[in-house]
């Protein structure tokens, strides 16, 4: 009994969230995170602060997160309502319906090597994972007489909430997994602790091959993983000619019908690039890219390089133009925002001019967001189409955002 | 009583017309006639004592530059005939004297003497010492001393002599240039960088002499015209320093001047660059988190632990056999193998290219602390990538701004040693 009521009171949250709102909607403001993730290659780390819309098109500090001396590492969006930012002391939850709020975590030997994500515990505890010693995990709210901090457990993890790749030149590294058998396994080591899926028989794999998977994006509705050609797992790297996969094809499980389907995304991945394709709900997000070698320093001849923020070696800011140069080494980057719906295949494309561009959300009726160097704009899908949007936000810390969302509505 | 007082009011009446008639004389005469020449001089061991105002001419620009010079000869700004440990008469401080000439070299005046210098590196980083500044009897010399400290640049001697009877000052200038010549490859720079590195690592580096090569051709001073060897976005000196991330070497002007001073406080950033000693990075649980990775080789047990966890299954446990940098896995992972067709570094880092989880120095992971003294402005030189099962080197040049850096371990293992 207590089940079946639990199960409608979830049905009936998935619901509401899914449901046109409109009117509603209009009143709520929007909120931005900007952060950089730490890069697995790199000593320098980042801020990460939540602002909203401030005078004109300003943007406004609702909370500083993390300074740059606090070494703000990793960022989790459950997709319910709950963003996880992580750092080595700990970690800050950012609630949805009410983002002023401050939630600091306190934690140590935070890592997120091994493991590391968001997931919704028995499908309605928002919660984070992540591996030191062992799993740990922490409750997205408190919970009187339940410790914020306990152990987790790899199985949670079939429940892993995974937004995509953010947009920008910083990307994050993906939760991974490993294909044992015809299920998909994690972690992605020679003792996997928890399925999350099963595979077709077509992508099945000996366990003792330890295929290697990258997952994509996983939310209620779909599961999307990309598995590197085996040019580009275990072999020595060269950043200066990396490999690259293209066109990019990736599996996308229905989790409500359980069948895989391929995909094939207007995008390239390099040996030192992810997969740039976010979710928002049914749609698939992604910033177009090509494969065009050229000299260091050109870009590639990606259109809009002289827009791109850079900043001095010593600045707490990340430099957007360089990494770009240095990280997305002959990827042609034309600005080009493609998205397909994946439940009833419209596709939309934008075209922005700008590299430096991605879709930031995407609401259930048809409202989005999405970022052009410094300044984010709204724009609504109707059909197949989304026409340029209405200027919202221009700032200089706005290349840094690549997570928004529509708060409580404005008691103003 | 009134009388007196209208007596003592006369008197000082008197007594200050005397004093503003003996004024007006000294303004008429002294001041009319105050060409105040500053004479000068330093030692110069190779020459003795070498004469900056030579015509003895009032409010002289010098053309004559003293160098800071390390050794007993020199020829342009390059030292030679140079001796270790450094004769401090000679280093750091050029040993600079100064009069007035006649008629005001005598008991009669009183000289206020000061010294300034002043520096504005490339990076419009403006530098002003007061060397010293005295007040002594005309005839005597005024010697400044700078807490033995080097300094260099734009320098003005400024002398305000008045006599006995007058309040008023004359004043005479003479300016001139102090550059440096640059120390001793051998003699030198090589038993300071072994000295310092001793102190400071216990051991000798085996990279440093490449390093300094490649940060500065191990000069200290430009060749061309003594000035500070500087680079971008703000290094100093034969190692470099940089005063933006390093402003706490700065609170004196040694590092611009004193190429011994400018090595010790290179070592001391490349050993802050290492690891990382504190509470969490000392342990091996710690070591291996998002904490630690600023350090070259708290990076490197986290990288190492990576590929024990996620290449074979290893442990899940990290395990160091030594202290920080030696991270090693219970199960064989993929060691690094340079990528076949980039750009050499086998000249002068073979040896290093090797992989040991007992000893970090002289292996992978001292590749990745090079890189960190430059800043590692596109990243370590290597690392692992968990998305890839893979060991990334960084072979290629680096993009910052509108300038392409040439690969920063490729030049060090390549460049001529500096000693």
């Amino acid at each position: 009994m207590h089940q079946r009521f639990l199960f409608i009171a979830v049905a009936a949250f998935s619901l509401l969230r899914a449901a046109p709102v409109q009117q509603a909607a209009d009143a709520r403001e929007v909120f931005f995170v900007a952060a950089t993730p730490a890069q697995f290659d790199e000593p320098k780390s980042y801020p990460a602060t939540l602002y909203a819309k401030g005078q004109g098109t300003r943007l406004r500090v609702v909370q500083s997160l993390f300074g740059q001396s606090r070494q703000f590492s990793s960022i989790a969006d459950d997709l319910h309502g709950t963003i996880y930012l992580a750092g080595p002391d700990g970690v800050y939850v950012v609630h949805e319906d009410n983002p002023s709020l401050e939630d600091f975590v306190p934690i140590t030997n935070f890592d997120n090597s091994t493991c590391w994500g968001a997931v919704m515990v028995n499908e309605v505890h928002s919660a984070l994972q992540y591996c030191s010693d062992k799993v740990y995990r922490v409750q997205g709210t408190a919970t009187a007489g339940t410790p914020r901090v306990a152990e987790g457990d790899w199985t949670a993890f079939k429940a892993l909430q995974f937004g995509g790749e953010n947009g920008g030149p910083f990307q994050m590294t993906p939760p991974l997994a490993e294909i044992a058998n015809n299920q998909l396994v994690m972690p992605d080591a020679a003792d996997p602790k928890a399925s999350l899926a099963e595979l077709p028989a077509a992508m099945a794999s000996k366990p003792e091959a330890r295929r290697l998977v990258r997952i994509v994006a996983s939310n209620d509705r779909y599961l999307a993983i990309w598995v590197p050609p085996a040019s580009m797992v275990g072999q020595t790297v060269d950043a200066s000619n990396p490999e690259h996969a293209e066109p990019l094809k990736i599996n996308v499980l229905n989790r409500a019908t359980r069948e895989w389907k391929t995909m094939e995304v207007a995008t390239t991945v390099t040996s030192i690039t992810e997969v740039p394709v976010r979710i928002f709900g049914d749609w698939i997000a992604t910033v177009e890219m090509k494969w065009k070698p050229g000299a260091p320093g050109t870009g590639s001849g990606s259109p809009g390089m002289q827009n791109e923020r850079t900043v001095p070696e010593d600045s707490p800011q990340p430099d957007i133009r360089d990494r770009y140069y240095n990280r997305f080494l002959d990827v042609y980057i034309p600005g080009r925002l493609v998205l397909k719906n994946l439940a009833d295949g419209r596709t939309v494309v934008m075209d922005i001019g700008q590299q430096d561009c991605e879709v930031l959300a995407v609401r259930s009726d048809g409202t989005m967001l999405y970022r052009v160097n410094d300044a984010v704009f709204s724009t609504v899908i109707d059909g197949e189409h989304a026409s340029v949007g209405t200027l919202l936000v221009k700032d200089s810390e706005v290349p840094d955002i690549h997570w928004a969302f529509w708060g409580p509505a404005n008691k103003h | 009583m009134a009388k007196q007082m209208t007596m003592l009011k006369a008197w000082r009446s008197r007594c200050s017309l005397i004093a503003i008639l003996a004024v007006l004389y000294c303004a008429t005469t002294d001041r009319a006639n105050a060409q105040i020449v500053v004479l000068g001089s330093y030692n110069n061991t190779s020459s003795g004592a070498v004469q900056l105002n030579p015509g003895a001419l009032a409010n002289y620009a010098s053309t004559v530059v003293p160098l800071i010079n390390p050794c007993t000869t020199q020829s342009g700004y390059k030292g030679s005939g140079c001796v270790w440990p450094v004769n401090s008469k000679q280093w750091p401080d050029p040993q600079f004297s100064f009069t007035v000439a006649a008629p005001y070299n005598t008991t009669t005046y009183t000289v206020e003497w000061q010294m300034v210098v002043k520096y504005t590196d490339d990076g419009k980083y403006a530098n002003s010492v007061t060397v010293g500044s005295t007040t002594l009897p005309g005839n005597q010399t005024f010697s400044p001393t700078f807490n033995a400290q080097a300094y260099g640049g734009s320098a003005e001697v400024q002398a305000y002599v008045t006599n006995a009877r007058c309040t008023f000052k004359a004043t005479g200038k003479l300016t001139f240039y102090i550059w440096g010549s640059n120390q001793d490859p051998t003699i030198q720079l090589k038993p300071t960088v072994a000295q310092y590195s001793t102190s400071t690592f216990g051991t000798s580096i085996w990279f440093l002499t490449y390093l300094l090569a490649q940060e500065s051709g191990g000069l200290q001073f430009k060749t061309k015209n003594g000035h500070p060897v500087w680079g971008s976005p703000d290094g100093i000196g034969v190692s470099q320093v940089d005063r933006k991330v390093s402003a706490s070497y700065f609170t004196v002007e040694d590092p611009y001047w004193n190429f011994e001073v400018n090595v010790k406080d290179g070592l001391l950033v490349l050993n802050s660059k290492r690891q990382n000693t504190s509470a969490v990075c000392s342990t091996t649980t710690g070591d291996v988190t998002t904490a630690c990775t600023g350090t070259a080789y708290n990076f490197w047990d986290r990288e190492v632990y990576q590929a024990c966890s996620s290449t074979t299954g290893g442990s899940k446990t990290p395990m160091r056999s030594g202290g920080i940098g030696t991270e090693y896995c219970n199960v064989n992972i993929p060691t690094p193998t340079y990528p076949a067709g980039s750009p050499s570094i086998a000249l002068h880092c073979s040896a290093a290219m090797t992989w040991n989880t007992s000893s970090p120095l002289g292996h992978w992971q001292d590749f990745d602390w090079i890189q960190l003294y430059n800043g590692a402005p596109c990243g370590y030189f290597l690392a692992w990538s968990t998305s890839s099962r893979s060991w990334v080197f960084k072979t290629g040049a680096c993009v910052k701004g509108t300038k392409t850096f040439p690969n920063y371990i490729v030049a060090v293992c390549n460049h001529t040693p500096a000693y």
